[in-house]
């Protein structure tokens, strides 16, 4: 079982960690889309590209842990990892081993959503662990850096790569987001990577926002020194023409109180920019955590089914990709479409035996 | 009246398209230069918000046609095919009498054939509804005066423009390709793309590319007489795919985390929904955020101005035959009376951008660039004939972008002493540029009775079965086939409208006569054979070529007891054409006018010929080397 109190002590801990980082990056974006795709088409325009905007790079950074975990010998696997469940949750569901992190629930865009969306990506990590629970996901990914440190020299990656080459994900593999994908190498680009997931998601510290200048490899290992110190809204990435983003947490505070921060703010302060107008009633009612098994014998137990075959299909293409098959990626993309079409026909269909909520996706993995 | 600022530009240019984008680009980057786009249109595409209400106007329209998406503004107001219609009285050319003219649409069409090309006017131009493709011209396009007797020669080599072309594939458009899939008559890869790749690789090709290709690849087909060996080429797209090397994909504009790669929507005409397909609105929106309007340019930033809604009425010249300024007038709203008295700005040297028709009708009003009296003259487009039918198999239309492919083995050889030279388009869009289809194969059936369970499995085995091909010809230039103005035919703002007149030549129609040959060898090697007396075509039998031209079609001609449909291709060019003397060209081969030195034309207008490639590439590495030639021409002033 993954446990705080001791640091991880051995490659096959690590490798234990870093298959439940994948599970928790591919985690939140089942409830992101929930939130996203019962947003009514044509409304909520910033809030649904703010959303669309953090759930591309919660696949970046999933392939990133997955590139991590491979570059050390690990194979990524939806099987359960040790004594522990399978990386892939089933709704609703919590992280045992981190406790900032909620509930997680598959529900409409709303405030409570967005709660929960912000206590995930919560920052606030004063504390490296709570009793046995890491305090958040930084604090988790510091563990994963320090044994990475300890366990994994030069021979450890040169030995992944001979035996198992041609499975890490590269540049050309992630698109329209920010942050890119970085080739997992040697420790250096380790570092690189999970320090990309933990300011894309948290936030850079002030004093690295100061130092324009700092390398990505320096800024990783900086990043992942704790303790913190001010963190700045501002995730370092910028897009084409100098567009700047800021952390997931920042970016699900905004869309909270309806106010856009402005870029040289910091964690803490009240959003001082433009306002950010929010129509929290242009929403499908969606039926909260929707299983199929609760509409057997109805019409809608098909369509739910067929939702949740096309998300198993997709995690078990994506995995695939992990695992070397360069073919599952057009695979797995065409499957997000599918998905996609397939999650807004459920959130357009009324509920049987509930006229006043909708169906909608019920991300439901299936197994290998 | 002169503007209050009374502002020196260095360059003021007419036309927020690609042309004028291109060219305040190139410019722009250099550094330290003001630069005015005036653009006659709105600029709502450039929202991202805004730009999704121009994607839902596609969806909720009943006919898709190009300019479905975009509105006609009585202010820039644009020709539409929906005004499209056969002009029965055939009048003197020279004559022009009105009362024959049909003057429904924007046009003013005096025959005898309707010019039935469109373009958009509103920022981004045409590309907002452009296909993408992005074909060179072959080098023996540039002599066919010299190799085939027809048409002109143009003043340079496909040599001279080839660096033009590779900085118009990677800087300005973003082309998705592979040089080692282009296969044209005549040419080796070597020595027509030396060692330059495409900035991104190829977008695959459709299913039913992969089906043709199958059935057709390398087998050898005879028409006219010759043998031609049968060979796919995956088509140049400005579309956004996977990048080669260290290029980055540019994608939409104020959303820079949409339209990084295609998703294959398959309506590219007329709206990319994600502006994965390149529009000048990306090239217009760099130049807004690198080098922003402002009074004083550094070094390393210029500063370009970009009004919309500001119309070209009048180009003024002074006594020394040098243009001292362009007038515009504004407007507020797509209806509205002119908000203003006229303005007048003045830079150091001036472009007109603003298409061939619209270039050429802006010349006229003002009594400029037409000492050769060749303004207007020389209209061309690629003329061409659709054939269509129900594949033995599915094919599966409408996944994938409009056209992912090509047969370009027609492009060149001796035959065009004889008739055009054309290419063939193959569309991944079933019957909808054919038929209106799926629409009219739903109707048809319910006409005929179909209905409940055999209707849906109908639509189930025909629509998957449609394809279809454009023939595209090469159309010469000829000073009857032209646009000018009349005082009679005005619009809101009291400009002069755009009258045309427009004939088919035989040298086309036997063009189409050979094209439909060598579509009719394909059918033949597809096993696909024309409808039977006995088929009721209403039940859609399969596999049938369902190609018919009506008498009653706009563009039904004749040739040798045959008749074919023609469209337009939305390839205007010619009107300004480029040369080497003065009497016989408007621009010189720096596409400077002839008749004032500080006045440069830029876009489709300054081609001589047209080849058969799609001409927006073209048009854009002529832009290149304008903004270069500019540049230079600045410093040798200063």
């Amino acid at each position: 079982m993954i446990t705080a109190t001791q640091p991880i002590a051995n490659l096959d801990d690590l490798h234990d960690h870093l298959q439940y980082a994948i599970g928790i990056e591919l985690t939140t974006i089942p409830a992101y889309l929930c939130a996203l795709y019962s947003i009514d088409p044509g409304t909520n325009t910033a809030a649904y590209e703010v959303i669309q905007s953090v759930v591309l790079e919660e696949m970046l950074h999933m392939g990133l842990a997955a590139n991590v975990l491979n570059a050390i010998g690990g194979v990524p696997s939806t099987d359960p990892v040790g004594d522990g469940p399978s990386p892939v949750p089933s709704y609703p569901t919590s992280v045992p081993f981190i406790s900032r992190i909620p509930t997680i629930h598959l529900q409409a865009f709303s405030p409570q959503a967005i709660d929960e969306f912000i206590a995930i990506e919560s920052p606030d990590s004063a504390e490296a662990h709570v009793g046995e629970q890491y305090g958040s996901i930084g604090a988790f990914y510091t563990a994963i850096e320090s044994g990475l440190h300890r366990l994994c020299s030069p021979g450890v990656f040169e030995a992944a790569r001979s035996i198992r080459p041609g499975c890490q994900l590269t540049s050309g593999d992630y698109y329209g987001g920010a942050g890119r994908m970085i080739e997992v190498l040697d420790l250096e680009s380790a570092l690189e990577a999970l320090a990309m997931i933990v300011r894309e998601g948290e936030g850079v510290p002030a004093a690295i926002l100061e130092e324009k200048a700092v390398e990505h490899a320096i800024e990783g290992a900086a990043m992942l020194a704790r303790p913190q110190t001010k963190l700045g809204v501002d995730d370092r990435d910028t897009l084409r023409f100098g567009w700047k983003m800021y952390s997931h947490y920042a970016r699900f505070l905004q869309l909270r109180t309806e106010r856009y921060f402005l870029p040289n703010q910091f964690i803490g302060d009240d959003p001082a920019g433009d306002v950010l107008p929010i129509d929290w009633r242009s929403v499908r009612p969606m039926t909260p955590n929707p299983k199929a098994d609760s509409f057997l014998d109805t019409w809608a137990h098909q369509p739910m089914v067929a939702c949740n075959e096309t998300y198993t299909s997709l995690v078990n293409a994506v995995y695939q990709t992990f695992n070397g098959n360069s073919r599952a990626m057009g695979e797995a993309v065409e499957a997000m479409y599918e998905l996609k079409y397939l999650s807004l026909s459920l959130l357009n269909m009324p509920a049987p035996g509930d006229r006043l909520r909708t169906l909608g996706p019920g991300f439901e993995y299936l197994g290998r | 009246m002169t503007d209050e600022l009374d502002e020196l530009y260095d360059v003021v240019i007419v036309g927020g398209g690609i042309a004028g984008a291109t060219v305040a680009k190139t410019i722009a980057d250099t550094g330290g230069k003001r630069i005015l786009i005036l653009e006659a249109g709105r600029a709502t595409g450039m929202s991202a918000d805004k730009y999704g209400s121009l994607v839902e106007a596609f969806q909720t329209s009943l006919a898709k046609v190009p300019n479905a998406p975009y509105s006609n503004n009585p202010n820039a107001p644009q020709p539409d095919v929906l005004d499209i219609k056969q002009i029965v009285n055939q009048p003197d050319p020279d004559e022009l009498p009105r009362s024959r003219i049909d003057d429904s649409g924007y046009f003013a069409q005096s025959g005898p054939l309707p010019f039935q090309s469109d373009y958009t006017r509103a920022l981004g131009g045409t590309t907002l509804h452009w296909l993408g493709t992005c074909l060179r011209m072959l080098p023996n396009d540039f002599h066919i005066r010299t190799l085939y007797g027809q048409g002109v020669d143009w003043p340079m080599t496909y040599e001279d423009l080839r660096p033009y072309y590779e900085r118009a594939e990677t800087h300005i458009i973003g082309v998705a390709g592979s040089t080692t899939d282009q296969h044209y008559p005549g040419i080796d890869d070597l020595t027509y793309f030396g060692d330059y790749e495409y900035p991104m690789h190829r977008v695959p090709p459709s299913y039913l590319d992969q089906v043709l290709a199958d059935r057709l690849d390398g087998r050898t087909i005879s028409v006219q007489g010759d043998q031609y060996k049968v060979q796919m080429s995956n088509s140049p797209a400005g579309r956004n795919s996977e990048p080669r090397s260290r290029y980055q994909p540019v994608g939409a504009p104020g959303n820079p985390q949409m339209g990084e790669r295609c998703e294959g929507n398959a309506n590219c005409i007329p709206i990319c929904p994600v502006q994965a397909k390149y529009s000048a609105l990306k090239t217009l929106y760099e130049l807004m955020r690198l080098h922003p309007g402002t009074k004083s340019p550094t070094a390393s930033r210029s500063s370009v101005t970009i009004i919309s809604q500001a119309v070209a009425t009048r180009i003024e010249i002074d006594e020394h035959r040098r243009v001292s300024g362009i007038t515009y007038q504004t407007y507020e709203a797509e209806g509205a009376e002119p908000s203003s008295l006229p303005l007048t700005v003045r830079g150091k040297r001036y472009v007109l951008a603003a298409n061939a028709i619209e270039n050429a009708t802006l010349l006229l009003a003002s009594g400029a660039a037409n000492s050769s009296g060749l303004v207007g003259r020389n209209l061309m487009d690629h003329p061409l004939i659709l054939t269509w039918g129900l594949m033995p198999v599915p094919v599966w239309g409408f996944r994938g972008p409009l056209s992912t492919s090509g047969l370009e083995m027609f492009r060149d050889g001796a035959f065009r002493s004889r008739n055009s030279a054309f290419r063939i388009e193959i569309g991944n869009e079933g019957w909808s540029f054919a038929a209106d289809a799926p629409t009219s194969t739903v109707k048809t059936l319910i006409d005929n009775g179909v209905f409940g369970r055999e209707l849906r499995s109908t639509i189930g085995r025909v629509i998957p079965r449609q394809f279809r091909l454009a023939l595209e010809m090469e159309q010469l230039p000829e000073v009857t086939n032209f646009v000018t103005i009349d005082g009679a035919y005005r619009n809101q703002l009291g400009g002069f409208r755009p009258v045309i007149h427009y004939d088919l030549p035989d040298y086309v129609r036997e063009g189409f006569a050979m094209a439909k040959e060598a579509s009719d060898a394909m059918y033949a090697l597809l096993g696909i054979p024309p409808l039977l007396p006995t088929d009721d075509p209403k039940e859609f039998p399969y596999p049938r070529e369902y190609t018919e031209y009506r008498s009653t079609d706009p563009g039904y001609v004749m040739y040798e007891n045959k008749g074919f449909s023609f469209q337009g291709a939305g390839h205007l060019a010619g009107t300004h054409r480029m040369g080497m003397a003065s009497n016989t060209s408007v621009v010189n081969p720096q596409q400077r006018t002839w008749d004032h030195d500080n006045l440069y034309l830029a876009g489709c207008g300054n081609m001589p010929t047209v080849g058969t490639s799609n001409p927006t590439l073209t048009m854009t590495a002529l832009s290149v080397w304008l903004g270069d030639t500019i540049v230079d021409d600045l410093a040798a002033m200063s």
